[in-house]
């Protein structure tokens, strides 16, 4: 049969780039090989170059696949599976990019694409003697990517999917696909996931991924460098690029955190989930890394454990894709990646096994012939407390994995271990990893490298030292941190911002890029600081005072309530006191699938207004995905107001059973009703009414209205009243914020009156119930996290201008 | 033994400690039937929900923080599930339940509800338009 309308040509020439990319890949990194073990130099040059050409070769091709997919999207070319997957026509411009990472065709095309910018920069710069190694092993790692995008049948088996899938091969059963012109009746795709329509998720993926895709380079210097087994001239690229790769993707976590406490509704920015433990591991061994290489640099110790990290982190990101793309997570993750049969897992089982057994057994082979001083550290030197902190992170790391892997270990050993409240789990383990590297990060920079006297670094130390227990004191007994670990976490991240603000200061020769560390460490503290103080009292002031209480079996009555109440009922234009806020819902708007709701926050003392916003979280009526709630937030210097809908009704099956009720007022008369009184100012020969347009022969008149409620907002209302053609007409003036319509009954010239009618739709009827948490100092913590990644920026930079 | 080697041990052994300590945290994957053999410990119960023999309960007005529902769990057992929140958004659609609570008596009281929806990337329909 021949099927009407298809666009098949972009689809073959995208089949073509990828089979390209896989082809090109797969020779780039045999060449790159055999360069790497010619012995020749003329040889070597010989099969870089080779090496070169197909690599740029390979990545012309995943650009051209990238291209491809891109226009199919943008012409929304239904034909194809992903784009009638991953979009519809009402998706915004800004938003085509997002495609590309619901899909995990696109979220492996995305990984590839970054392999390809950076490898381009790579081998673009002067040839050095790791080029063919790293080169080597950069296009095996393309080599297994490209295969995911492959979609090709072997002995039976489908390896990998293609993004050019057509939507009636992958779904052949279906009866529409009987018909040559089916495509005229598939007039939109299935649409982007509305989480995914938010301007952090433009953002958060690309850089994550970039972070992800730059582990790869630490992990293939160290490779290279154990292939050769010379470690000669090999820290100072591996210093810049695990600098950059700890900022990038840094960045790209902490832009997940701010994109979940932004815009999710689980109430905060960091929840423990499996998908976000994933992305921080690689990066807790990727920075214990970049402390060990900085280790090896300055004294010679630390290169077994600076190359074992380094291999560690890329297999910790390959690893991570495991968990959070084959589905083996399930239930435990409110990601919403599922499972997509048993390929991919065995797919990245293989891709991991042949990067980590790889890296692990070179390690080990070398093991023996690695360089390693004879005579050990002093304890008071800073390598060796560097260490120790390096040992931290990755004992740290180890906890995560574990406990992040319990879907793993039940899947092997049929068990059926599970964590109740990951978030307490987690907190209470690893504030003792905290607390021991806020400790490190605020000495180490007053140790010195080889040997320090500790009677110095005591000296040096005293002054922030006494600063930061005063300060600290003052911190835990104003903000109440009345629990023994939490306390001592302040003290110490207290201490970790005081001492490097005082090393900054007292060694403030020279360019502020020389201390990127410091800056890092002080960004960390403060990260810490903001973290202790937003979660600790993060208080929930919607608890609710309605409804009955919930035996829970919980130990204490307070316990019990905070479990069983965090949602409270509002009716609109019914204040209700939650903590210090008198709370009202408005009223809401629905612009195209959004529906707005204003909720009223004013604080009173004495009876005077002495705070008040308003705040609009909104909920997406998806017909995929049904309610979608988006949080807002009021952000204040010292504490973030964050509310979120929890259920909304469908306005429509509200029956409006209200009727107008009638008064006859003169001028100056005031007609009460339910929640105010509107006062009858004189009528207004001029009509301002947007609903009222005007005739040729109308005589018109509208009604001043001056209307106040028992809160004392203000408001006018102007009905109209018009004859036009010898029949009168009315126009209704709705004050939502009042719940009040009103209308001019009759015009009564005689008596200089005029009957006014107004109706009151039962309230009752439209209500919400909303979260709302009052999250204290949480601006510590983003300023913590731009301090932190501008250190890491400084110290790429002074490493850049270091000749 | 050289000092370094010992903080590096005791390091490593608080850690560990630490960790280990910690092994109690974990509860397990149960069904309602076990789970109400020790009605003090919370554990996570993995069900579906059940509308055909039983009917849901939410009224915001009288309590938003009380959801009543019946789930099936792997064993096949259905039992009253009283949830301390609002209905989630889409609960009928829910294809499994990852509940998280205690048993009282034959009511499991939830404190946390995870729900696997129907995959997004749906792909046994069409929507056919004209």
């Amino acid at each position: 049969m021949e099927f009407q309308g298809e666009q098949l040509i972009w689809g073959n020439i995208g089949h073509l780039c990828v089979l390209l990319s896989f082809v090109a890949s797969l020779i780039g990194c045999v060449a790159f090989f055999l360069s790497e073990k010619s012995k020749l130099i003329a040889n070597q040059s010989y099969w870089y170059k080779l090496g070169k050409s197909s690599f740029y070769v390979h990545s012309a091709a995943v650009f051209g696949v990238f291209f491809i997919l891109f226009y199919l999207i943008f012409n929304h070319r239904y034909e194809y599976h992903y784009v009638w997957s991953h979009s519809n026509n009402e998706l915004p411009f800004k938003y085509l990019l997002s495609c590309f990472w619901e899909g995990q065709e696109g979220s492996f095309l995305l990984w590839l694409i970054w392999h390809s910018v950076l490898g381009i920069i790579f081998v673009s710069r002067k040839k050095t003697k790791w080029s063919a190694g790293v080169m080597s092993v950069v296009s095996l790692a393309q080599f297994f990517l490209s295969i995911s995008l492959l979609g090709l049948f072997f002995f039976g088996e489908k390896i990998g999917s293609s993004p050019f899938a057509l939507l009636r091969h992958e779904m052949a059963n279906a009866p529409i696909f009987q018909r040559a012109d089916y495509l005229t009746l598939i007039n939109d795709g299935n649409g982007l996931n509305p989480l995914l329509q938010n301007y952090w998720m433009v953002i958060h993926p690309p850089i994550l991924f970039l972070g992800f895709a730059s582990t790869l380079w630490p992990f293939a210097f160290s490779i290279a460098a154990l292939w050769k087994n010379d470690y000669q001239d090999w820290v100072k690229p591996v210093i810049r690029w695990s600098l950059f790769s700890g900022m990038i993707l840094g960045t790209g976590i902490i832009m997940g955190g701010a994109w979940a406490y932004e815009s999710l509704n689980f109430g905060g920015y960091w929840a423990w989930d499996p998908v976000e433990n994933a992305s921080l591991v690689p990066w807790l061994v990727l920075i214990a890394g970049l402390h060990t290489v900085v280790v090896y640099k300055a004294t010679g110790y630390s290169l077994r454990s600076t190359l074992f990290f380094f291999i560690l982190s890329f297999a910790l990101v390959l690893y991570s894709t495991f968990l959070t793309r084959t589905g083996i997570l399930g239930d435990t993750s409110v990601h919403a990646f599922t499972g997509e049969g048993n390929y991919l897992g065995v797919y990245l089982l293989l891709f991991l096994g042949v990067f980590l057994l790889g890296g692990i057994v070179l390690f080990f082979i070398r093991y023996k012939s690695l360089p390693d001083k004879k005579k050990e550290e002093e304890i008071s030197s800073r390598e060796f407390w560097m260490f120790i902190g390096a040992l931290v992170l990755i004992i740290s790391s180890v906890q995560i994995t574990y406990a992040t892997s319990l879907p793993v270990w039940n899947k092997i050993f049929g068990t059926k271990l599970a964590i109740t409240d990951p978030v307490a789990h987690y907190n209470s383990i690893q504030i003792w990893f905290a607390v021991t590297l806020a400790l490190g990060t605020a000495i180490v920079y007053f140790l010195k490298f080889k040997k320090t006297s500790w009677n110095k670094v005591i000296k040096k130390l005293s002054i922030p030292l006494i600063a930061s227990v005063v300060i600290s004191a003052m911190v835990i007994y104003f903000q109440e941190l009345f629990s023994v670990p939490v306390a001592i976490l302040a003290f110490c991240s207290v201490f970790t911002v005081i001492a490097n603000g005082y090393y900054i200061a007292q060694n403030k020769k020279g360019n502020l890029i020389k201390w990127g560390g410091n800056l890092a460490h002080l960004g960390f503290g403060l990260m810490l600081v903001g973290i202790v103080l937003s979660s600790y009292n993060k208080n929930v002031i919607s608890l609710n005072t309605l409804g009955v209480e919930l035996p829970l079996g919980k130990e204490s009555p307070e316990e019990n309530e905070k479990e069983s109440r965090e949602n409270v009922l509002l009716f609109r234009g019914k204040p209700t006191k939650m903590a210090d806020y008198w709370v009202t819902y408005k009223g809401d708007t629905t612009v195209g699938p959004n529906h707005y709701y204003r909720i009223n926050y004013i604080k009173k003392e004495n009876e005077k207004v002495v705070e008040e916003f308003t705040l609009v979280p909104n909920a997406q009526l998806n017909p995929k995905m049904g309610l979608v709630a988006n949080p807002d937030t009021k952000h204040y210097w010292t504490k973030d107001v964050f509310t979120y809908l929890t259920t909304a009704i469908d306005k429509s099956k509200i029956k409006d059973t209200s009727t107008f009720k009638s008064r006859k007022v003169q001028v100056g008369d005031s007609i009460y009703f339910a929640n105010g009184v509107m006062v009858f100012q004189g009528f207004d020969p001029k009509i301002s009414h947007p609903n009222y347009k005007a005739q040729k022969g109308d005589v018109a008149v509208s009604a001043k209205l001056a209307m106040m409620d028992l809160q004392g907002n203000q408001a006018k209302a102007s009905p109209v009243y018009y004859i036009r053609n010898g029949s009168e007409f009315r126009i209704v003036d709705t004050l939502t914020d009042f719940e009040l319509q009103v209308r001019i009954g009759k015009i009564i010239p005689e008596e200089e009156a005029v009957e006014i009618e107004y109706k009151q739709p039962e309230a009752l009827n439209d209500y919400i119930t909303m979260k709302a948490i009052v999250f204290p100092y949480i601006n510590f913590l983003w300023l913590g996290v731009i301090l932190m990644i501008l250190g890491f920026l400084f110290s790429l930079l002074k490493r850049f201008s270091d000749k | 033994m050289k000092t370094s080697h010992i903080i590096i041990l005791v390091v490593l052994a608080a850690a560990f400690g630490i960790i280990v300590s910690m092994v109690g945290d974990f509860s397990s994957q149960e069904t309602f039937e076990t789970a109400s053999k020790k009605p003090d410990k919370e554990y996570q119960i993995i069900a579906v929900l059940d509308t055909v023999n039983h009917s849901m309960e939410y009224d915001p007005i009288q309590d938003p923080n009380r959801f009543v529902f019946f789930a099936t769990d792997e064993a096949g057992s259905t039992q009253k599930v009283i949830f301390s929140g609002s209905k989630p958004q889409d609960f009928e659609r829910s294809e499994r339940l990852t509940m998280t609570g205690k048993m009282d008596g034959n009511t499991f009281k939830c404190r946390e509800i995870l729900m696997k929806c129907p995959s997004k990337y749906n792909t046994d329909q069409i929507a056919i338009g004209t």
